[in-house]
């Protein structure tokens, strides 16, 4: 029996509107964070503004698939807690007809990263989406300024594609959007 | 009226010109179009079919907005000057204000202007518009690998390949790239 959401460390898990909403409205408060994971401006979101996103999403279920990152319980007896809440991964913009996808995950608390649950969330999220979902192809989207995610990203195989001049402002400077692709046939299956 | 304003003829180029959408004038030529295979492969990555016109009418006013004009979303219809015919349509979309970038598709439904120009006149009214009325700094567009002709008519606007999406689509059992042009304001040359 294949376990496609547990590695060793983590557990893709779905988003609970009632527990989650206080620690992903905590999360929008962190720019920085906000400011690697997406290139939307940064706002913060109270919790029922969070839980209003999670019912939005539920409307938008088969061309985006969102999974909570949480921390698997050590030791683990008997049936598995619910976990901590660290990060978010997410497929989305499924384009089941091409085979295509975007792929994008982030822990958000400094202390969670370079514990190389990144790395293990990725397994997951590729296996997901080349085994599971049977995709051709994903996407990658980042600001130049996040060298964490480059490096994170050609370490595990994605090419970089395209290269959006000038196309995210910040700071009072311009800085270039990548996008990454990795192809299934790239894929190095663990 | 006296203006200093030096852009008054702002939709209107040397073979065409941009106009709104209208639903029910324009319905008839949305719905010839909506069964032009190629034109739609062309145009468009998802699976073709025949629209009906209500789908027709739903999408176009998902694209415009269903109370108030979409804010983020600038569509226009394309007129031939000439007999005032109308040959296709284009479109801007913004993505993030912060950033002033927009996306722009453009498709000439009337087949009987292909090649001759027409497009290329049309996409840069679109890019006038862009950066001379939105102040938009930089306008985006993805190309399909098999659209070269379309790809020719970016290139004479001035727009640069910034790379490809390797095998984004599937077309008659081979894969092809997404070619992504873009043009920043700077590099934009009014014609």
């Amino acid at each position: 029996m294949t376990q496609l959401f547990v590695s060793d460390h983590i557990r893709l898990d779905a988003f609970d509107p009632e527990k989650d909403a206080a620690v992903e409205s905590a999360w929008t408060h962190e720019a920085e964070f906000l400011r690697l994971a997406d290139l939307g401006p940064a706002r913060p979101l109270s919790p029922p503004q969070v839980k209003k996103k999670y019912e939005q999403q539920e409307k938008e279920a088969d061309k985006n698939y969102h999974f909570a990152l949480r921390l698997r319980e050590v030791p683990a007896e008997g049936p598995e807690g619910p976990g901590r809440l660290i990060g978010f991964a997410r497929l989305y913009w499924i384009d089941w007809y091409h085979g295509a996808a975007m792929l994008a995950l982030g822990i958000a608390a400094p202390a969670d990263r370079g514990q190389g649950y990144g790395t293990e969330v990725m397994g997951l999220l590729l296996r997901y989406a080349f085994d599971e979902c049977s995709l051709h192809r994903l996407s990658a989207l980042m600001p130049a300024y996040n060298l964490g995610a480059i490096r994170f990203f050609e370490r595990h195989g994605f090419a970089l594609e395209v290269r959006r001049r000038q196309a995210v402002a910040r700071d009072g400077r311009r800085w270039d959007a990548l996008q990454y692709g990795l192809l299934r046939e790239e894929w190095r299956k663990p | 009226m006296q203006t200093e304003l030096t852009q008054s003829q702002l939709l209107t180029g040397a073979l065409t010109r941009l106009c709104a959408p209208d639903a029910e004038q324009d319905l008839a030529a949305l719905r010839a179009w909506s069964r032009d295979a190629e034109f739609l492969r062309l145009f468009g990555s998802n699976p073709v079919r025949p629209w009906t016109d209500a789908g027709l009418k739903k999408e176009l006013e998902e694209v415009l907005g269903k109370d108030e004009p979409n804010p983020n979303v600038f569509a226009f219809h394309i007129r031939a000057l000439e007999g005032d015919r109308l040959i296709g349509m284009c479109d801007l979309a913004v993505d993030h204000w912060a950033h002033r970038e927009a996306w722009a598709a453009i498709g000439l439904g009337d087949r009987d202007y292909w090649g001759k120009g027409y497009g290329t006149d049309a996409m840069q009214l679109l890019l006038r518009y862009a950066f001379q009325e939105l102040n938009l700094w930089r306008v985006s567009l993805g190309v399909f690998g098999y659209n070269t002709r379309a790809q020719r008519s970016y290139e004479k606007c001035g727009f640069t390949v910034e790379g490809a999406v390797r095998h984004r689509l599937r077309r008659d059992d081979q894969r092809w790239d997404m070619v992504m042009m873009g043009l920043l304001r700077e590099e934009w040359k009014e014609t």
